[in-house]
């Protein structure tokens, strides 16, 4: 699987669409398959085992080993911007499903509220994103390829050519201001 | 925003963070001197500090959403004074419920 992956990636950088539907099936299978741990009735305390079953599940789509075209870095960059798409249209298909049957989520009691959490809005959070980046492109890359694309701090700095304690001040400013930004939408 | 302004942000949010917590609150008066505006942005800013937004990863966060749509039915179900007449969405929180008066 993990060549199909590197190959849809190479093929959707060159500008086949085709390539990017197929990658956002295996996508969905990969978040079916992780959503299915959840739903096992793991209790808590699972969550950071799963979170690492999650990174794990995402290193395995593409096989750096596979990439000819450019470094290694800027290929995890390009697949950070199409899990990035994937999912926030995964979230917006949610978001419409939700608006379509008219509505309003209320938390009724602890029993309800004792549900899992929702979980940040990514639909929210990819417009907070483009926000960011109309005043600070960069630091909306960094966010892209550590939250949606699980780069390490190291990575990030090779791929924009700039120093770790860059990034990781670009990281706490981004972080601060979308969490404002989520809080007033 | 203007770039420009965004730029000032970023330099006196990482300057007021190096400073000790008792200290921020008269750096940003003095360094925003009349600005209000730009002294409550930086204060919200800080007040983020290290919040829970982007603590994991995106795919664990679409993944724990999908996995709530297939939370268990709770029609018929009593929750407090409410009861749960139907489900209208796809989400673990959209259900139609009903006031349950009692006798």
């Amino acid at each position: 699987m993990s060549a199909d992956v590197t190959t849809l990636l190479q093929a959707w950088h060159k500008g086949d669409p085709q390539a990017l539907e197929d990658l956002t099936s295996i996508v969905y299978r990969e978040l079916r398959r992780v959503a299915h741990h959840y739903m096992a009735g793991q209790p808590a305390g699972c969550t950071l085992q799963a979170t690492a079953l999650v990174n794990e599940a995402f290193l395995k789509l593409v096989d750096g080993n596979r990439v000819r075209w450019q470094d290694r870095n800027h290929f995890f960059a390009v697949s950070a911007n199409v899990m990035r798409r994937i999912l926030v249209d995964y979230a917006r298909s949610r978001n419409y499903q939700k608006r379509g049957a008219g509505a309003r989520p209320v938390a009724l009691n602890e029993e309800l509220d004792a549900m899992p959490e929702r979980g940040t809005d990514l639909v929210a959070l990819d417009d907070g994103m483009n926000q960011l980046a109309r005043v600070d492109p960069r630091k909306c890359r960094v966010v892209e390829m550590k939250f949606f694309g699980g780069l390490t701090t190291d990575e990030i700095a090779g791929v924009l050519g700039v120093s770790e304690p860059t990034v990781l001040r670009d990281w706490k400013l981004a972080k601060a201001w979308l969490s404002k930004e989520l809080r007033n939408a | 925003m203007t770039p420009e302004r965004w730029r000032r942000i970023e330099r006196l949010y990482h300057a007021a963070l190096e400073l000790p917590p008792h200290e921020r609150d008269i750096f940003l008066r003095t360094e925003c001197a009349a600005d209000d505006c730009l002294r409550q942005e930086l204060e919200s800013l800080l007040r983020e500090g290290d919040g829970r937004l982007l603590s994991g990863r995106a795919l664990d966060v679409a993944a724990r959403q999908f996995a709530q749509e297939s939370e268990p039915d709770l029609t018929g179900r009593t929750l407090g004074r409410y009861e749960v007449l139907s489900r209208l969405g796809s989400g673990a929180w959209e259900w139609s419920i009903a006031l349950a008066i009692p006798g």
